[in-house]
């Protein structure tokens, strides 16, 4: 007769437990359920090595032979893929000759495609006549990437064209000079 | 009176497997939301490291080079669904990474946001918990996609 009337009351208790959890939040749960609890998770980690950039210059930037009977002007040599695609003049300047040439780098890098290569260009680059101190100025660098192949670790190409400003007048001669491109390649 | 305590009895166990079912729910989880990401870099003449703080910058020491590219840290959610839970947090020593032709580098110095131990918030009952790590890279280390593996573990108290 005692365990009958101990039995009620104990299946009392478990119902307010029940009822409790939705109403009154977890607080009531906690005497019930307060386990220590673990929970892991792998994750996974990566890197890509790509090898170091080489970049070689194939082509010198060759504004070949101009004459200058009618004033200031300019030479341009476009950077096209065919990098003796293109000649212009403007003003005075006549071009002479057929020789010329936009500039030409490989760029290459192994383990890594180079399709996506950020060009670098100088602002101006300063000719100097050998032999002599007149300068001209190289401006509006401009480059074209040819990519040479679609596979990994194959090289792509940088093609570097400019506009050099002819005064009126200049004194004759072979006018050189130096310029930088900087290359990034992805 | 004795047919009605048997009642009783079957509607009492049943009960007790709801909340039996409820425990196990309770316990804490963690999802995971990103793996830890190095990106591109080129290895130099001499060894160096790349460091993914647990806020996803990434950092360089030593021949190493780091190029544009996606980085991350590694991001969970903890969940503690019976309330705001302290927990303490379990990261790996150390990992390795392994490319395609079967080279190596080491993963070590993991660290975390939070770091050491947290608590889900008392509102979401979750937390975000971010993992970073320095990535070991040899002298002249070979080129390729390099991954791997680490487990994370999270302890409620």
């Amino acid at each position: 007769m005692n365990s009958a009337r101990r039995r009620p009351a104990a299946l009392a208790a478990f119902l307010a437990l029940v009822v409790a959890p939705g109403a009154v939040g977890d607080s009531v749960f906690t005497p019930v359920d307060a386990p220590k609890s673990t929970a892991s998770l792998v994750a996974s980690a990566s890197a890509r090595v790509v090898g170091a950039l080489a970049i070689q210059k194939v082509q010198d930037l060759e504004f070949g032979d101009v004459r200058v009977p009618g004033g200031a002007g300019s030479v341009t040599v476009r950077a096209a893929s065919d990098v003796t695609a293109a000649r212009t003049s403007a003003g005075g300047v006549v071009l002479a000759g057929t020789t010329f040439s936009a500039a030409r780098f490989s760029v290459a890098r192994s383990g890594a495609d180079v399709s996506r290569v950020e060009v670098t260009l100088p602002a101006r680059a300063i000719l100097s006549r050998v032999g002599g101190g007149e300068t001209v100025t190289a401006e509006n660098f401009a480059s074209t990437v040819v990519p040479e192949c679609a596979q990994a670790s194959c090289p792509a190409s940088v093609v570097v064209g400019a506009t050099v400003r002819v005064p009126a007048s200049p004194v004759a001669g072979r006018y050189v000079g130096t310029f930088t491109v900087t290359v990034n390649a992805f | 009176m004795r047919g009605s305590l048997q009642a009783f009895r079957f509607a009492a166990s049943a009960l007790l497997l709801a909340g039996l079912a409820s425990s196990a729910e309770g316990a804490i989880s963690l999802t995971k939301n990103a793996d830890l990401a190095f990106g591109d870099l080129t290895s130099g003449a001499t060894a160096g490291t790349v460091r993914i703080a647990p806020n996803g910058n990434r950092t360089r020491t030593g021949g190493v080079t780091l190029l544009a590219s996606p980085v991350g840290a590694a991001s969970f959610t903890v969940s503690t669904p019976t309330g705001s839970r302290n927990y303490t947090i379990v990261l790996p020593g150390s990992a390795t990474l392994t490319s395609g032709g079967g080279f190596t580098m080491t993963v070590n110095a993991f660290t975390s946001t939070p770091s050491g131990s947290g608590k889900t918030n008392g509102g979401t009952l979750q937390q975000t918990l971010t993992v970073g790590a320095t990535l070991q890279v040899g002298a002249n280390q070979r080129p390729g996609t390099y991954s791997g593996t680490f487990l994370v573990t999270v302890n409620q108290n």
